[in-house]
């Protein structure tokens, strides 16, 4: 299983500062809910959509946009239950379908689930785990919940694949092996894979703690750092913009209204 | 000085009063520039006498040790919170791992030991350079074969530089030529090292200054009781070889998983292979050569790309492949889910339809041929008492042939021939993947083995 | 095991577990609106069920956090580490006694059923998709937990008896 989320290039947006481009992603997310008018939110969209197809190409762009597809079908199709009282847009023998608000909700919550979707996806294409990593670790998070979170990392990839070696060895001890299809129809038919993958997954505790233990993990002595996220002028320039950006489009925001 | 005095080591068996006794009153010295060889059958207590000496059993084991362990007078549980006294490498590397790249799971260590990062930097290239890593630094951990596996582990325990290195089983996967770097690194004898194998291999001679052997406790050993050690007992197929034959011709398969790593991807490659019904036939080759793949392949588990496998005139689809060739999978927890062995192997011959009475005539049967107590939990079976469970599962399945995936490796040689025997008793063709040429060699001659995904008759 | 379980010991409990339930997340998918259905409740009540409160509300929440944001829905992340760790939280706390009785286990299976539908509507609703869609999603969702708690329960059992040591891994 293929686990790895990051996209390797060079793009501008892979060399801003992965702290900056948190911080960037959560107040763009924050800011979107803020009430603006429907030119603004298309605005948007394009704006994301050149940063995605700058920073990952075409065909990943592509990718990413296929996977909002069923939920965008679906707010389409309940169009007809947004707004139900406001004023006619389309009726069909005087029994109101769709309507001029309803029309202006879906294509608000579209628009945003757009935008939402397509920054959160790049944030992880643009930044490998690693950095992502450092990040949480110099925003304060524990210690112990970055070894935790990147040893759920590595055990992800190797659970996977214990998880269909399993499936397919219990396969294989049935008298009568059916195809490989059949079996994924049902989850009553995949309990004893899922039995043998957690005694497996469980026996594995204590010979990962004793890893731990042997690698160095929890001693009283100060850890140096191999890897660090850079410092100085660049930071405080992509911190800067990180929040200069979302500031500018606020004000532009207040003024519109006003 | 490594000091090991009256050692005995006996597991707690969950809910049970009577606990395992491994071994009792080990004792023995390993000095600063000296090397230790512990030989022993598996299932002996190898591996948990090394996680004894590294201070992780009984911490995170359940069990009782008696005795002492002392690293230049200090207490092994001092040690090991130091880094630099021991390192440890291990045999099951896979559960070892705790990063997700190469690189990560070698500057662990380093970090914890609060090195500068030049210094870091420095030790990396070392080991990454001397244990042939360098183009895999910032692979993934989970894509590494078990050589490459094995390799990283031996980076992870050279970067502390401690004064002593405890080996257990590092010399199996490894290739000939890093077989002959560890040795020529512990005939250098820059600090005291202990090894630990199952079997004595023709490059431990004149490495070690002492030799012991693991069997209930720990014997000196001279030259003769290490011949004794490494016999292999005669082999002599005792069932009838005939005509009908599973025959591969000109099959290929592309590998999917192994692509990331830039080179060209994985192919392997079969123009003849042929398993007569009643033979007993070996493959051999290194780890990540694709013997498993090739297994895979012939139990119906991967789809070929071309070529044709033919048995009784047919040519035979992935699907009738499945119910034709057995494919015994290394790791027997993977085959085992029911709570007790007598489940498992009734569940395995439900499909019989017998009465009850009948079903537990045979399954007492399977349980008595294979010597294991029926109402024992399987999962906490002894890992020798599991493999067998699975080969009476595969035993009652009746199949055609049978591929067994390095049984050795689990079991002394007599164990592995009596199961080999045993499933073969029956009619059945047999392949057997090892990597113990001498094993290899004393079973049969015919075999073949498998190269970068090709296959070569031997 | 009465030894206090030491740190390390948490730390790879709770890696595993998050690991678990992000690949039982991952490996099956069945397309809907939400995304996938997929039998990450099976997982998290086998945790619940087993392991204690910490460890299931910490997993459930990370592990499908985790799976979303490595699956390409990252969107939803935070949506599904609120409504699968609270969900992971209060069914362990329901069940958090010796002697498990039938009806602790059809009222943390009926809190489980609520927490998921009606946390991925109220949440989603709000946030991503609009109430509409949010609502429609409400059957799958219940059908997804139900059937996952159910399996999940039966799987629970299947461990207890395969693996007798698992009552002793929970802090």
């Amino acid at each position: 299983m293929q686990i790895n989320t990051y996209i390797a290039s060079s793009s501008f947006y892979h060399r801003f500062d992965v702290r900056a481009k948190i911080i960037f992603t959560l107040l763009m997310c924050i800011s979107v809910f803020f009430e603006m008018p429907l030119s603004m939110h298309y605005l948007l969209i394009v704006l994301i959509t050149l940063l995605s197809l700058i920073s990952v190409k075409l065909k990943v762009t592509l990718h990413n946009i296929k996977l909002l597809l069923p939920v965008t079908i679906f707010m389409v199709l309940f169009m007809p239950l947004q707004e139900r009282s406001g004023s006619v847009l389309l009726s069909y023998h005087g029994f109101t379908i769709i309507t001029y608000e309803g029309l202006h909700i879906v294509q608000v919550l579209i628009s945003r689930f757009y935008f939402i979707s397509l920054i959160c996806t790049l944030l992880l294409e643009t930044s490998t785990s690693r950095d992502i990593l450092l990040a949480l670790k110099s925003f304060k998070l524990p210690d112990s919940a970055c070894m935790v979170l990147s040893l759920a990392l590595r055990f992800i990839p190797s659970f996977a694949s214990t998880f269909s070696r399993i499936k397919d060895s219990q396969r294989l001890r049935l008298p009568n092996p059916e195809s490989a299809d059949s079996e994924k129809k049902s989850f009553t038919k995949l309990i004893p894979t899922f039995t043998s993958a957690l005694v497996v997954a469980l026996k594995s505790i204590n010979t990962t703690a004793a890893a731990l233990d042997l690698r160095g993990y929890g001693r009283k002595r100060k850890k140096s750092e191999f890897h660090s996220l850079p410092g100085g002028i660049k930071l405080f320039t992509h911190l800067a913009i990180s929040i200069i950006i979302p500031a500018i489009f606020l004000l532009t925001l207040e003024a519109i209204n006003v | 000085m490594l000091k090991v005095e009256n050692l005995s080591f006996s597991y707690t068996v969950y809910e049970s009063t009577s606990n395992r006794v491994l071994f009792d009153n080990v004792s023995f010295e390993c000095g600063e520039n000296e090397n230790v060889l512990i030989l022993g059958n598996p299932e002996k207590g190898k591996s948990t006498l090394s996680l004894i000496l590294s201070g992780l059993t009984p911490k995170y084991n359940d069990g009782t040790l008696k005795g002492t362990i002392t690293y230049d007078l200090m207490d092994v549980s001092t040690a090991l919170d130091e880094m630099t006294v021991f390192s440890l490498v291990v045999q099951n590397a896979t559960d070892f791992i705790i990063s997700s790249t190469v690189e990560e799971e070698i500057v662990f260590p380093m970090e914890a030991l609060g090195l500068d990062k030049k210094e870091m930097e420095k030790r990396l290239s070392e080991v990454l350079s001397f244990w042939g890593l360098e183009k895999y630094r910032d692979i993934s951990t989970s894509e590494l074969s078990g050589g490459e596996k094995r390799r990283l582990m031996l980076c992870a325990a050279d970067v502390c530089q401690s004064k002593y290195i405890i080996y257990d089983e590092a010399f199996d996967d490894l290739d000939i030529s890093y077989r002959k770097k560890l040795s020529q690194r512990l005939k250098e004898r820059k600090c005291g090292s202990v090894v630990f194998a199952s079997h004595y291999l023709s490059c431990f001679d004149g490495i070690f200054d002492k030799t012991y052997i693991l069997d209930n406790t720990l014997i000196e050993a001279d030259e003769k009781l290490i011949n004794r050690f490494s016999e292999i007992p005669k082999f002599i197929i005792n069932s009838k070889i005939t005509d009908e034959e599973l025959v591969v011709r000109n099959l290929t398969f592309t590998h999917p998983h192994r692509s990331v790593l830039e080179e060209r991807p994985f192919t392997i490659k079969v123009d003849n292979f042929s398993l007569k019904k009643g033979d007993v036939v070996t493959l051999k080759g290194l780890n990540g050569s694709g013997k498993s793949t090739f297994s895979s392949i012939l139990c119906g588990l991967y789809d070929k790309e071309s070529g044709e496998i033919r048995y009784k005139g047919k040519s035979l689809k992935k699907k009738e492949l499945s119910r034709i060739v057995g494919y015994m999978f290394q790791n027997p927890d993977f085959q085992i889910f029911l709570p007790t062995a007598y489940d498992e192997l009734s569940f395995a011959l439900d499909y019989l339809k017998l009465t009850q009475k009948e079903k537990k005539k045979r399954v007492e049967e399977l349980l008595s041929i294979f010597n294991l107590k029926g109402d024992e939990v399987a999962s906490l079976m002894s890992y020798g008492e599991r493999k067998r469970l699975q080969c009476a599962i595969y035993y009652s399945l009746d199949r055609p042939f049978y591929i067994l995936d390095e049984l050795d490796s689990a079991l002394d040689y007599k164990e592995s021939i009596r199961l080999i025997n045993l499933l073969s008793s029956k009619g059945s063709g047999i392949l057997l993947i090892t990597h113990d040429e001498e094993f290899a060699n004393k079973i049969t001659n015919h075999g073949y083995y498998i190269e970068n995904g090709v296959l070569y008759a031997d | 095991m009465s030894k206090e379980k030491s740190s390390t010991v948490k730390i790879a409990t709770l890696a595993i577990c998050i690991a678990v339930v992000c690949v039982f997340t991952m490996v099956i998918k069945i397309p809907t609106a939400r995304g996938y259905l997929n039998p990450c409740d099976v997982a998290i009540c086998f945790i619940a069920y087993t392991l204690g409160p910490v460890t299931a509300g910490l997993s459930a929440g990370i592990g499908t956090a985790l799976a979303d944001a490595l699956g390409g829905y990252p969107q939803w992340a935070i949506i599904s580490f609120i409504v699968h760790g609270l969900e992971g939280l209060l069914m362990a706390l329901i069940m958090n006694k010796d002697e498990i009785t039938l009806a602790r286990k059809i009222i943390a299976g009926i809190v489980c059923m609520v927490v998921v539908a009606g946390g991925y509507c109220l949440l989603a609703g709000m946030f991503l998709t609009g109430f509409p869609t949010a609502i429609a999603e409400i059957p799958g969702n219940l059908i997804q937990s139900g059937v996952g708690v159910v399996a999940g329960f039966i799987l629970s059992e299947a461990v207890r008896k395969a693996y007798p040591p698992v009552k002793t891994i929970s802090w």
